[in-house]
């Protein structure tokens, strides 16, 4: 979710294989520098490729560009990297959050499984419960909220909609961004 | 059908395997070893199909020897758990392993025993308490009850004993006899093999 010069995003951290839950500390969002936050849901294989494979090309960007790749870049990436697999695609949903620009004009894109990309202005989902996320985001979201706040509504969105969907919850992680760097917390969900 | 569970205590990483090999309804041996070992200090327990099994224990055990010949260095357990995931990533869409395994391993660095949940489809995570197959649902909620990190290794053993026994009593697909191994920073010991009967009397008996 993006607020004022700052954006949020917020994961549950539940691993496990169809209605069998195997770990409970499972960490799907990833830093990519200090202005991007990369999350994905999905397969947990493709995961772990993906996140392995991206941090491979950002540090040879790093090394390449001498710079740190913008969040939008790096969604045209991610978009790229998925459609490359157009007819055997990687099981993912990829969420990007970043501050753009010398502003920190907040950036959200998501994309689906082959790299479709949207750049909304407000919030992205994605995950078994993302019809429970967009409602609620929805209700909660409103424009130019200061970091407090937005980790406040980003937090109660997403209790809310894990509390609904058997799959998701078991614990869960909310990062946000702003330009003075990146605050995690972890909160307590209903453990079911 | 095959059972694997395995935890972390203090200074060890404690893992059983049922000794049961079978193919559909027949039980083809009933002491094959699942849990085999990597280097001195690591266990990979697998499940699934003995062939793939085989096989791709043995690709991981031959490289990391390789690796420990090329740069006279032991691999750590994080560093042996991203190889095989790895594997696995590669092969689900090329040539898959039909292999679930448990990666267990003890580092004299850290002096800590680590576990690694590794799935068919390479996905990996690091876990303190875990089982693969059925064994799984019934076992998450002992380890979960009654597991914390600093079990010391008598109360571990009870702790794995009272997973074993529930898989026994509850697994519809008989499954009595278990080998437990541990591994702890003397290198892997086999601490025994559990004959497990719950039908004669509430007890279980040991056998060398």
């Amino acid at each position: 979710m993006a607020g004022k010069n700052c954006v949020a995003i917020a994961g549950d951290t539940r691993f496990g294989v169809r209605n069998q839950t195997v770990a409970l500390d499972s960490n799907r969002i990833f830093k990519i520098n200090n202005r991007t936050l990369f999350g994905m849901t999905g397969l947990n294989t493709d995961i772990l490729t993906l996140r392995e494979s991206f941090k491979f090309q950002m540090n040879l960007y790093n090394l390449e560009e001498e710079r740190e790749i913008s969040p939008k870049t790096f969604a045209h990436n991610v978009a790229q990297t998925l459609y490359s697999k157009r007819f055997g695609p990687y099981f993912i949903t990829p969420i990007i959050a970043g501050l753009e620009g010398e502003d920190y004009t907040p950036f959200l894109c998501a994309t689906d499984l082959i790299g479709a990309m949207e750049f909304p202005k407000s919030f992205v989902v994605a995950g078994t419960g993302e019809e429970s996320l967009m409602g609620v985001c929805e209700t909660f979201y409103k424009e130019n909220m200061e970091p407090d706040e937005l980790f406040e509504v980003v937090s109660q969105c997403l209790l809310a909609a894990v509390d609904r969907d058997a799959l998701s919850g078991w614990g869960s992680v909310v990062h946000v961004l702003t330009k003075d760097g990146i605050t995690t917390k972890r909160l307590r969900t209903r453990k079911d | 059908m095959d059972s694997l569970v395995g935890f972390v205590g203090k200074n060890y990483v404690l893992m059983a395997g049922d000794t049961n090999a079978g193919r559909s309804i027949m039980r083809l041996k009933d002491d094959f070893d699942k849990l085999v070992p990597i280097d001195s200090h690591k266990i990979l327990a697998k499940s699934g199909e003995i062939g793939d099994g085989n096989q791709f224990c043995n690709l991981i055990i031959r490289n990391v020897s390789l690796y420990r010949i090329r740069n006279e260095t032991e691999l750590t357990t994080k560093s042996v758990a991203h190889y095989t995931r790895r594997q696995l990533a590669t092969a689900i869409r090329k040539n898959p392993y039909s292999v679930n395994l448990l990666l267990g391993g003890y580092d004299k660095k850290d002096q800590k025993g680590s576990l690694y949940y590794l799935d068919y489809l390479g996905s990996s995570k690091k876990i303190n308490y875990g089982a693969q197959g059925y064994a799984a649902l019934f076992v998450g909620s002992i380890l979960d009850r009654f597991w914390n990190e600093d079990l010391d290794f008598e109360d571990g053993l009870e702790l794995m004993k009272k997973c074993l026994k529930e898989v026994e009593k509850r697994l519809i697909i008989g499954t009595r006899c278990f080998l437990i191994k541990m591994i702890n920073s003397d290198g892997i010991s086999v601490v025994e093999k559990v004959m497990i009967n719950s039908e004669k009397k509430n007890e279980i008996e040991e056998e060398n």
